[in-house]
């Protein structure tokens, strides 16, 4: 038998999936673009170049030029800075909100476990898109509010969870044997519990990152996202709809963007899903 | 010899929903350091929960237990904890009672971390040494569970139990998820670990034969309750249906020698609804009209020797095994 960790048998089972692995390099590709906009992209996002405006696509401009005759491939590249940190960073807020709650809940029980599964049931009556809605009406459209919106309201998914797999684990021969030997609560919850509850939580979060680029995306083309001059794909989407008449190709990459974005992201959730479950849960 | 332990009447009633069970029924027992007691008995009389009880891993409904002559029957969890170095167990599931996300190495330092022994280069040494001990070769350290099979886990739960040499270990059916070529491995390497730190053990098992193996003394459990105390010498001369039925269920090595007595027969009776009088009766080939009535006591036949039965003048004297 090979000497392996956890996670490496887990990449090991991913790999076997040609999808998934596209997927992956796909997402990677991605970051990669947000990362080094400022050297990829040949022209600043926001010069404006009124003698070239609503072009089609050619050589100096492969995506074309919007209204104001801004390079699209420019801003697209700059948007996707926009869509990956939001996803990232509202995603991480509400894992963190849903692993420290579902936590508590599955790890103490009790009052505790009650006061948080009826917080859970209440969020879960909104529907949360228009919560999101009402409240950037209401605290005015930023990148910052969008990440903080999607990230409080959309953690009941991972709460839940991650209560169960402490549920699951809690009354474990390893857990039990670990308070026997004196180990706090503390010690107990991040050591033995919690790295063996974060697969599936990871799985959940790669669905997440895609649901919250689609949702940012959604605020945007609304007008309740970020404000139009940040270049994002929701909001490049929305202007370029308003001259599909005269340059519908505009429409074309924002669109685009957006589908395989989230399509990539949701292939890594199934491929990492199908490589942790059900063999190697039987295994570990 | 000093007392490392005393249990008095020790009593767990699981709630579930209107029902009780009766897991624990008054359970007194004493140990003295570098002793083996063996606890028997069938699968579900109670023999984990005890075990449980005396680590306070669960909470008894009454009773008291005694180590070292501090009572630490209502001590908080927090007060607890530094006393936890002193006692460890050794858990039945070898599969179960290792975290899959740590290393060997890693789960047999736990116990020195939480109770802070020597510095990182200081523990690493000491785990070497805990692995060479229980027959692990160093390469083991970096290995995660489920490199090792069923025995060599067992080993690795062994050096987590013997690290802070503690003054009690208590075993809970290590060996009975292993496969029978192991297990007198897995005994052996016990034996071999109490002799040298003159561990003081409790070593639970459903197999007498098992048991026998390994003990000074025998506790026989039925339903909750000790029913028969023993010498482990004095085994073939136990006194209670119960502790002779489960003998003669005991495979025979030789099998000319023949079974006088006929294996236990029918159900153990649930814990929830306890038989009157001896619980034993309702399986019991000698019962007579008081065994349905009254309750037995534990009643001393011998040094070191207790056994709660009415009619031990009836019983055969010996079991030739
Ligand atoms: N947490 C629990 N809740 C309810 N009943 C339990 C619990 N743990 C054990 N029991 C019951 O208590 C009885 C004794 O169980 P246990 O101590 O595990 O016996 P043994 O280890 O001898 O097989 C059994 O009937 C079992 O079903
Ligand atoms: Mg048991």
């Amino acid at each position: 038998m090979k000497r392996q960790s956890y996670w490496s048998l887990v990449w090991q089972q991913y790999k076997r999936s040609k999808l998934a692995l596209v997927a992956l390099g796909f997402v990677v590709v991605l970051f990669l673009l947000a990362l080094l906009a400022p050297w990829l992209s040949s022209y600043s996002p926001d010069t404006y170049n009124l003698d070239k405006i609503l072009e089609a696509p050619s050589i100096q401009h492969w995506f074309g030029t919007d209204d104001l005759g801004r390079d699209v491939l420019s801003r697209m590249i700059y948007g996707s800075r926009v869509s990956l940190s939001v996803g990232f960073v509202a995603v991480s807020i509400y894992v963190a909100i849903g692993i420290f709650l579902g936590a508590l809940a599955g790890y103490y029980g009790g009052w505790i476990d009650i006061v948080i599964s009826r917080a859970i049931e209440v969020m879960l009556c909104f529907p949360t898109f228009f919560l999101i809605l009402a409240v950037l009406a209401f605290v005015g459209p930023s990148i910052y509010n969008i990440m903080i919106v999607i990230g409080v309201t959309q953690w009941t998914g991972i709460a839940r969870l991650v209560r169960g797999e402490f549920f699951r684990f809690r009354e474990r021969e390893f857990v039990l044997s670990a308070r026997q030997m004196g180990a706090s609560n503390l010690r107990i919850i991040f050591k033995h519990i919690l790295p063996n509850a974060l697969a599936p939580v990871l799985v959940s979060a790669s669905f997440g990152v895609a649901g919250a680029i689609l949702t940012e995306s959604a605020l945007s083309f609304l007008g309740f996202g970020v404000p139009p001059q940040v270049p994002s794909w929701g909001s490049i989407l929305s202007q370029a709809q308003s001259y599909m008449d005269v340059a519908w190709w505009l429409t074309l990459a924002p669109g685009f963007a957006i589908f395989v974005t989230i399509t990539a992201y949701n292939l890594v959730g199934e491929g990492l899903r199908d490589a942790i479950d059900p063999r190697l849960k039987n295994v570990l | 010899m000093a007392t490392l332990l005393e249990v008095k009447n020790l009593v767990k009633h699981y709630r579930s929903g209107k029902s009780r069970v009766h897991a624990v029924n008054g359970v007194s027992l004493e140990l003295t350091k570098g002793e083996v007691l063996g606890v028997v008995g069938e699968s579900g009389c109670g023999k984990t929960t005890l075990g449980l009880l005396i680590t306070r891993l669960v909470k008894s409904d009454s009773g008291d237990i005694v180590f070292e002559g501090n009572d630490i029957t209502h001590l908080s969890q927090r007060t607890l904890r530094p006393l936890r170095a002193k006692i460890q167990m050794i858990f039945q599931d070898p599969y179960a009672s290792l975290n899959p996300r740590m290393r060997a190495g890693e789960i047999i330092e736990e116990p020195l971390i939480i109770h802070k022994r020597g510095n990182t280069h200081q523990r690493h040494d000491q785990v070497m040494e805990l692995l060479d001990l229980v027959g692990l070769s160093p390469n083991d350290y970096n290995k995660y569970p489920h490199e090792f099979s069923g025995g060599q886990r067992q080993r690795i739960g062994i050096a987590r139990a013997i690290a802070l040499k503690p003054d009690l270990i208590i075993a809970d059916e290590p060996v009975s998820a292993l496969d029978v070529s192991i297990q007198g491995e897995i005994i052996n390497l016990l034996k071999n670990l109490q002799k040298k730190f003159n561990l003081t053990y409790i070593f639970i098992s459903h197999d007498l034969k098992v048991v026998s193996q390994i003990s000074d003394r025998i506790a026989v459990m039925y339903l909750g309750k000790i029913v028969e105390l023993f010498p482990a010498e004095k085994l073939s001369f136990a006194r209670h249906p119960y502790t002779q039925a489960l003998l003669t269920s005991v495979p025979l090595p030789d099998p000319k020698r023949k079974k006088e007595y006929k294996p236990l027969g029918g159900d153990v009776p649930s814990p929830v609804q306890l038989p009157t009088g001896c619980l034993f009766h309702p399986r019991c080939p000698y019962r007579e009209e008081v065994c349905v009535n009254v309750e037995p006591q534990l009643e001393s036949h011998g040094p070191n020797d207790l056994a709660s039965c009415h009619l031990t003048h009836k019983v055969p004297k010996e079991i030739p095994i």
